[in-house]
């Protein structure tokens, strides 16, 4: 069992939940969104703030970096995306949109955003594809109506042929966005997804779950290989890159909070072997259920970001990389 | 109008009766001349007919001089009633010389009607149900437990190896019961529950036993013996308005059904230790003892005894403790009386009684009656009687000293959880309020005296749970209380573990007494859902947290042990030669199990690796794309090496403020 972590940089940027927290490619920068509207982005070096993102008026659901670091792209409840640039922060495109972004990501080839937005009165669940190279990129290249359950989660697939998107009633589906039709759809969980993470090569992703479990899942055919059970819902879920490990996050739902929410640190980012399925490791800290988390690039180290406005960065130590299980 | 509307009108309509159903032949009566014949009558009807319903017709036919025949024929108003008189009165007899045989009217036809050759009856099937006490031969004697999980949806039975509970072959199954499971009192039978009524499992692979009819069934009994199972449901209708319903375990047919009036608490009829009598209260009036296999009456009367409140058997002995309520005239009474004789073998007067509850010994030593007494009486508006300033006494009668002697102990805080220690001869009660703190105390019972041994001090504790071999217990605060669970061994009174199981809804020893299991029970909380198993010590051995939902954990019961007190001291006696043995096999055993799991890991990896190998199969053939769309080589994040710049960064380690006038001086 794993005994010593080694003590966690803490990033105290945000005054609300922390909605999603995402390295860069290259794993030096974080970048941190939370329920106030200032995105932040660190260094994952030492913790120190780069800068923060201004601009939006609600809560940011969303953020992405595309693969050259160059550009940073945000979804918020204030019904807008945004495109910026990192170094300086600068704000370069707003769209607006019916209702607040729920997921927002690059492309392979980071020409292209892809945003969802929420189902709200009036507006179904849309999926929009923006071709960001045009300035300004006022309209959408193209879009698709998602007319049952709506997209809780939503990545782009290998080669960003389809985007594969997770919705409120556990369903997983392909969607051809150009081509307006699903391509495929598989209904593996029985709850809401609330995160999908590719593995660093986009051939699988781990789906994580309001029915406590998260699984990992191959991308072209949406095959179900791995189930990790949980006895709480899972918020989010990485693989990763280095080892065969993965990270689940999660918490009570709100309306279970009774006194036990009272137990220190109760919330735990727990560890399992990706192959056979076992919890090994927990690692406490954050006071509140747990939103966010990711694997650093390398797989040297992991953020999480909880409901408690905390996002912490763990560095693993030696005895982390020599476990191994018999 | 539609049909299903008017299914119970269409039920009234008089019909013909093709069958007599309700019609009676009573034979064996003596034969009476015409100056007693009336009174025979009366005497008949009033004795034996009249209280089972009404009759509507009752003939005893003469011959040409006025003299009885010898039988007679009665009519009762219902089907229901003439079976339920049938089954009473058959072999009631009369006087030295006559006894009553009865036998129902539509019988006496078939068996006229009936072929003059005698055919044998057909065989029925053999029904081979294995060996149903399969599970208690297994290799290292470890105990199954079963397990309600997935919300009640589904139902496994696991071998209890410890840290490693494998589920049983073929015993998991979906929707196997429709509320909870239960075992039968030795552990032979698993039963279900329907809508249309209870079914039986057992045997190696958990099959059918036998299957019960009663719509809804609500709640179950056993006999101590496992020979019958009695079962309630609030569903009555008029056609079977009976509420209760007793069935023969082996051959599924019902022995009696009865009728549920009062209010009272499940169960309603209280099982002898062998299962010869069964027994309720007729509050306030008589005690109800029946016998098996006839279900029928002992003696074929009640037990009259006025304002009875509640009876219990001794779990060991045919021996029946009932209460007597005070009255203005009387005191309170605790009397002890054995079957099937009906003598008292021990009475006890009280005073000033509100209320008594009867606990018993598991091996029937003692019986400790708990008696509510206040000190000053009112009478409500309605003459329902109002207590004030109640205190508790218990009445500890020593059942295996020559006539039973009794003695007394008082507690002026309020009590609750009152439970003696199996094989031992302490008890154990929760005194004191929540708001005051509660405290735990110990009793023993010894040669002369009652001491108290222990008290425990501001526990918040709501159940106290004895291991069934006795000497350790556990002290838990279940559901609202947090869990806290403290283990002690009362051999000398010390606490060997305090743990927690948070939110803990129930706790149960396994028969042997090794291990304790606490649960959150879905069915009360929604989160967290588990049980954690732990050692009689109260070490946490492993939790059982992968199954979703956990509603019900249930160890399986074990028959009692067949060997005697004296062997069971000769072996505690040569444990070290036995442990030897044992730990040898463990060690081999340990070995073994993850000998299983490595290679069940070794085949998870296999899988793993050749589905992987086809997805970088697809990765691989997709990189030239890759390289299009980005312009460069990304696939590994060391791939375009050429692009990295070397950094040197800098940071203090250590920041130092020095004043330059207060530098040391350098020497000269």
């Amino acid at each position: 069992q794993l005994n010593q972590i080694m003590k966690p940089i803490c990033l105290l940027g945000h005054m609300r939940s922390i909605t999603q927290v995402r390295f860069n490619r290259d794993g030096d920068l974080i970048f941190t969104c939370a329920k106030d509207p200032h995105p932040s982005i660190w260094f994952a070096l030492n913790g120190e703030r780069l800068g923060s993102l201004v601009g939006h008026n609600g809560a940011v659901w969303c953020v992405d970096c595309r693969w050259d670091s160059k550009k940073v792209l945000t979804g918020s409840a204030d019904n807008s995306a945004k495109l910026w640039d990192t170094e300086t922060g600068k704000c370069v495109l707003s769209v607006d949109t019916n209702s607040a972004v729920r997921s927002c990501g690059f492309d392979f080839a980071g020409t292209s955003a892809m945003l969802t937005t929420d189902k709200t009165m009036g507006y179904k669940c849309t999926i929009l594809l923006y071709d960001i190279r045009q300035d300004p990129a006022g309209q959408p290249a193209c879009q698709m109506l998602v007319p049952e359950s709506k997209i809780t989660s939503a990545v782009w697939g290998p080669l960003s042929r389809f985007l594969i998107t997770g919705h409120e009633n556990g369903d997983l589906c392909q969607m051809d966005v150009r081509a307006q039709k699903v391509i495929r759809t598989e209904k593996h969980h029985k709850g809401a997804i609330n995160d999908i993470r590719m593995y660093k090569d986009g051939t699988m992703f781990v789906t994580a779950s309001k029915d406590h479990t998260a699984r990992l899942i191959d991308s072209y055919e949406l095959q179900l290989f791995k189930t990790y059970k949980t006895e709480r819902p899972v918020n989010s879920a990485d693989i990763s890159p280095l080892r065969p490990h993965v990270l689940l996050g999660g918490g009570q739902e709100a309306q279970d909070v009774t006194t036990s929410g009272a137990h220190v640190g109760k919330f735990d980012a727990k560890f399992f072997h990706t192959v056979y399925e076992e919890e090994f490791a927990r690692v406490k800290g954050h006071f509140g259920p747990i939103n966010s988390v990711g694997f650093t690039p390398d797989g040297r180290g992991f953020v999480t970001g909880g409901e408690d406005g905390f996002v912490r960065l763990h560095s693993f130590d030696n005895d982390y990389f020599d476990f191994e299980f018999e | 109008a539609r049909l299903e509307l008017l299914g119970d009108i269409l039920a009234e309509k008089p019909q013909e009766k093709k069958a007599i159903n309700n019609a009676l032949v009573l034979s064996g009566l003596p034969i009476v001349d015409s100056a007693r014949i009336e009174r025979l009558q009366v005497f008949i009807r009033d004795k034996f007919l009249d209280k089972h319903g009404e009759v509507v017709k009752f003939s005893m036919p003469t011959d040409e001089n006025g003299n009885s025949l010898g039988f007679a024929l009665c009519c009762f108003q219902t089907d229901q009633q003439a079976l339920d008189a049938l089954t009473d009165i058959q072999g009631a007899s009369l006087d030295k010389m006559h006894t009553l045989n009865v036998f129902k009217f539509s019988d006496f036809n078939r068996l006229a009607d009936a072929d003059d050759e005698w055919k044998p009856p057909e065989k029925a099937p053999f029904v081979d149900r294995g060996d149903l006490r399969s599970w208690l031969r297994e290799d290292r004697c470890h105990d199954q437990f079963g397990v309600l999980h997935t919300a009640g949806s589904v139902a496994t039975i696991y071998w209890h190896w410890p840290g490693d509970p494998q589920p049983v072959d073929s015993a998991t199954r979906n929707n196997w019961t429709e509320s909870r499971l239960h075992w039968s009192p030795l552990g032979t039978y698993l039963a279900t529950y329907h809508t249309k009524g209870i079914a039986l499992w057992g045997g190696e692979k958990f099959e059918q036993i036998n299957r019960f009819q009663h719509k809804n069934v609500q709640i179950i009994d056993f006999s101590p013996c496992e020979r019958y199972l009695v079962t309630f449901s609030p569903s009555v209708t008029k056609e079977d308005p009976h509420a209760i319903k007793m069935f023969e375990v082996d051959t599924g047919k019902m022995k009696r059904s009865f009728l549920h009036e009062q209010a009272a608490k499940w169960p309603v009829f209280k099982w002898s230790h062998k299962g010869e009598f069964f027994a309720r209260v007729q509050t306030g009036k008589a005690l109800q003892v029946f016998e098996t296999p006839s279900f029928s009456l002992l003696d074929k009367k009640s037990i009259s005894v006025q304002d009875v409140q509640d009876l219990s058997w001794s779990p060991t002995d045919n021996i029946l403790a009932y209460w007597i309520a005070e009255t203005d005239n009387q005191p309170a009474r605790v009397i002890l009386m054995t079957m099937p004789e009906k003598r008292e073998v021990a009475t006890k007067m009280l005073f000033n009684v509100a209320d008594c509850r009867m606990h018993w010994h598991p091996q029937g030593n003692y019986l400790c009656v708990r008696v509510n007494r206040y000190t000053k009486k009112k009478l409500d508006a309605d003459n329902t009687p109002k207590y004030i300033n109640i205190y508790t006494n218990f009445e500890v009668f020593r059942m295996r000293e020559k006539n039973i002697p009794v003695e007394k102990i008082e507690v002026t805080d309020a009590v609750s959880c009152f439970t003696w220690e199996p094989h031992g001869s302490k008890f154990a009660m929760v005194q004191g309020i929540a708001s005051k703190g509660l405290s735990v105390v110990f009793y023993q019972v010894n040669a002369h005296d009652i001491e108290k041994v222990k008290v425990l001090e501001k526990r918040n504790v709501n159940t106290i749970s004895w291991s069934p071999i006795g000497q350790h217990v556990v002290l838990a605060g279940l559901r609202s209380a947090n869990g806290g669970l403290e283990f002690i061994d009362t051999s000398d009174m010390k606490t060997t573990a305090n743990q927690e199981h948070f939110g803990a809804t129930d706790i149960e020893w396994d028969p042997t007494g090794r291990y304790v299991v606490t649960t959150v029970s879905f069915w009360h909380v929604k989160v967290d859902n588990a049980s954690h198993v732990y050692s009689s010590h109260g070490t946490l051995l492993y939790k059982l947290n992968k199954l979703e939902r956990i509603c019900q954990f249930a160890w399986r019961p074990r028959p009692p042990t067949l060997l005697s007190d004296e062997q069971i001291k000769n072996i505690k006696k040569n444990m070290k030669t036995y442990s030897r043995r044992f730990e040898k096999e463990d060690l081999q055993s340990s070995t073994r199990a993850s000998k299983e799991l490595l290679e069940k890991r070794a085949r998870l990896k296999t899988e793993y690796e050749k589905w992987r190998a086809k997805l970088l199969e697809k990765f691989r053939g997709e990189k030239q794309k890759r390289l299009e769309l980005r312009g460069v080589d990304t696939d590994e994040l060391d791939s375009n090496a050429q692009d990295f710049v070397e950094e040197t960064l800098e940071f203090p380690i250590k920041v130092e403020r020095i004043r330059i006038d207060k530098l040391p001086q350098v020497a000269e």
